[in-house]
């Protein structure tokens, strides 16, 4: 009789198990901590020094003490104070260079009066455009394949973390919330690769052309029509990132509430069904979901500051740049340049379209993880 | 330069007033002399200037658009060189030749703005390759 109640009672635990399976992952929290050790690969070697030690160790603790040593106010500055030195540097060369240009410019412009003829002049004035325009290009083309570059190593970034995040949602018991979050955050990774990588540097170089021709040519105005395409490019992109931020953001939170009710009601089953052991089933998975929350929160806070630390300094470089040829563009401006001051202004609208694009995409991914980070762990 | 200003003003009283004695006297060779004293007062003004350039360029040097410096300041040089050729022809009547320099220094101009131009065109072609 006994031993039929045991069978009985297995049965029914097997039967349970089953239907409310509390899918939590065999991964162990070392291999996680191996893969995330590794993402760092994907920074800079100048990024990577920023890292404080141990961040890419492997071991949970010593990353976690990294993370905790690089997010305190000193740190936080630290790594902004690396990043910005050289990047005001090259912005002040920039700066000069074209300071220097926008003067000899002036001269000329005031001394071609006295060349006499309208052709010479003419001819002058196409030849001032062409070099200030030839020595901006350089500079545009160093920044527009710094953001292109910067673009692909954040969406091999992310190739790499998803699969570590959807690891740790699984460990967890958020069995469908892994699933549906890999695939929003695999549609965010689509759209930043086909969308943003492919489409920013042809929208960009146009936009550029655009202030070539009209620079160089002087009577035609085509600003109206690429500030249209710039502010018709950048909004369509904020409303797609929109979109898919909204959906990850409810699909995680409608199936981590569906993941923490099949744990409960598993826990619930478990505790009331199994004698004597069943009730220590809930205090074990207790301690799995605290140490599944800590692992939670170093991968996500730590992939949020290695997607910082990728975007930053492209984002940083873009704002002292834009800066640069906003302040160029008032000082042809005061110096009588009317051409270049133009000209230096559509270029500064060019690199704030790119500025938009670039942050926005980090952006993007930073509250993608945010979202991961913030979501229960179900089997808690 | 405020010295070599004082020469060229002298020297371009000295050929007004030569020239209009001339002119009086039989107006042969006016021609001549105004053509050589263009000739001196813009030799004095080169060599006065060149002090001047070297200490442009240095300036260009320091900021990363010497290149650029260089091809603005020749530009000018060639059309006031131009300009005074021409303007000189127009003086005795020789409209033509002051048409013919005025174009031959368009496009020398624009020769000389070709190498920017073909470093537009390659900038251009290497950030359409960034997005391929």
């Amino acid at each position: 009789m006994r031993e039929k109640r045991i069978l009985l009672v297995l049965c029914l635990v097997m039967l349970l198990v089953g239907l409310f399976d509390i899918g939590v992952s065999a991964e162990s929290e070392s291999e996680i901590a191996d893969e995330f050790s590794a993402l760092s690969e994907h920074l800079e070697d100048e990024e990577r020094e920023l890292l404080a030690d141990g961040f890419s160790s492997g071991e949970l603790e010593k990353t976690q003490d990294a993370l905790t040593k690089m997010l305190t106010p000193t740190g936080i500055f630290s790594i902004v104070d690396a990043i910005s030195v050289r990047i005001i540097r090259d912005a002040l060369q920039l700066l000069a260079t074209l300071c220097g240009l926008l003067l000899l410019a002036a001269v000329l412009g005031a001394l071609k009066h006295s060349v006499g003829g309208a052709a010479l002049s003419g001819a002058v004035d196409f030849m001032t455009s062409a070099a200030i325009f030839a020595a901006i290009l350089s500079y545009q083309y160093r920044y527009l394949s710094e953001a292109q570059e910067m673009l692909t190593r954040l969406s091999s970034l992310m190739g790499a973390m998803i699969p570590i995040a959807g690891s740790v949602w699984a460990m967890g018991g958020n069995v469908s919330t892994a699933s549906v979050g890999t695939a929003s955050l695999y549609a965010f990774l689509t759209v930043t690769q086909r969308v943003v990588g492919q489409t920013v540097v042809p929208v960009c170089a146009f936009c550029m052309a655009a202030a070539l021709c009209q620079s160089l040519g002087g009577e035609s105005s085509l600003r109206g029509i690429t500030s249209a395409i710039k502010k018709t490019y950048t909004f369509t992109l904020g409303f797609i990132m929109t979109l898919l931020l909204t959906s990850l953001g409810a699909s995680t939170t409608l199936s981590a509430a569906a993941d923490s009710m099949a744990a409960r009601t598993a826990k619930l089953v478990s505790a009331t069904v199994i004698p004597t052991v069943g009730g220590s089933i809930g205090e074990t998975l207790r301690t799995v979901a605290a140490s599944v929350s800590v692992l939670k929160g170093v991968v996500g806070i730590g992939g949020i500051l290695l997607v910082a630390l990728l975007v930053l300094p492209t984002v940083l470089s873009l704002i002292a740049t834009r800066l640069v040829f906003l302040l160029a563009g008032g000082l042809a401006e005061i110096l009588g340049c009317e051409r270049e001051s133009r000209l230096l202004g559509e270029l500064g609208g060019v690199f704030g379209c790119l500025l938009a694009v670039t942050a926005m995409s980090g952006v993007m991914f930073i509250l993608a993880l945010t979202i991961f980070v913030k979501s229960t762990v179900a089997i808690a | 330069m405020g010295e070599a200003l004082f020469r060229i003003c002298g020297l371009a009283v000295l050929c007004l007033a030569a020239s209009l004695l001339l002119a009086r006297m039989g107006g042969e060779f006016v021609g001549l002399v105004r053509l050589g004293g263009s000739v001196l007062l813009f030799g004095v003004l080169i060599f006065s200037l060149s002090e001047m350039l070297e200490e442009l360029r240095g300036l260009f040097a320091a900021s990363g658009a010497e290149k650029y410096a260089d091809c603005m300041i020749r530009a000018l040089g060639l059309a006031f060189l131009s300009a005074i050729c021409s303007d000189l022809c127009r003086d005795t009547g020789e409209s033509t030749l002051a048409s013919g320099i005025e174009m031959a220094g368009k496009l020398a101009i624009v020769w000389l703005s070709l190498p920017l131009v073909e470093e537009i065109m390659e900038t251009a072609a290497e950030i359409l390759e960034i997005g391929t």
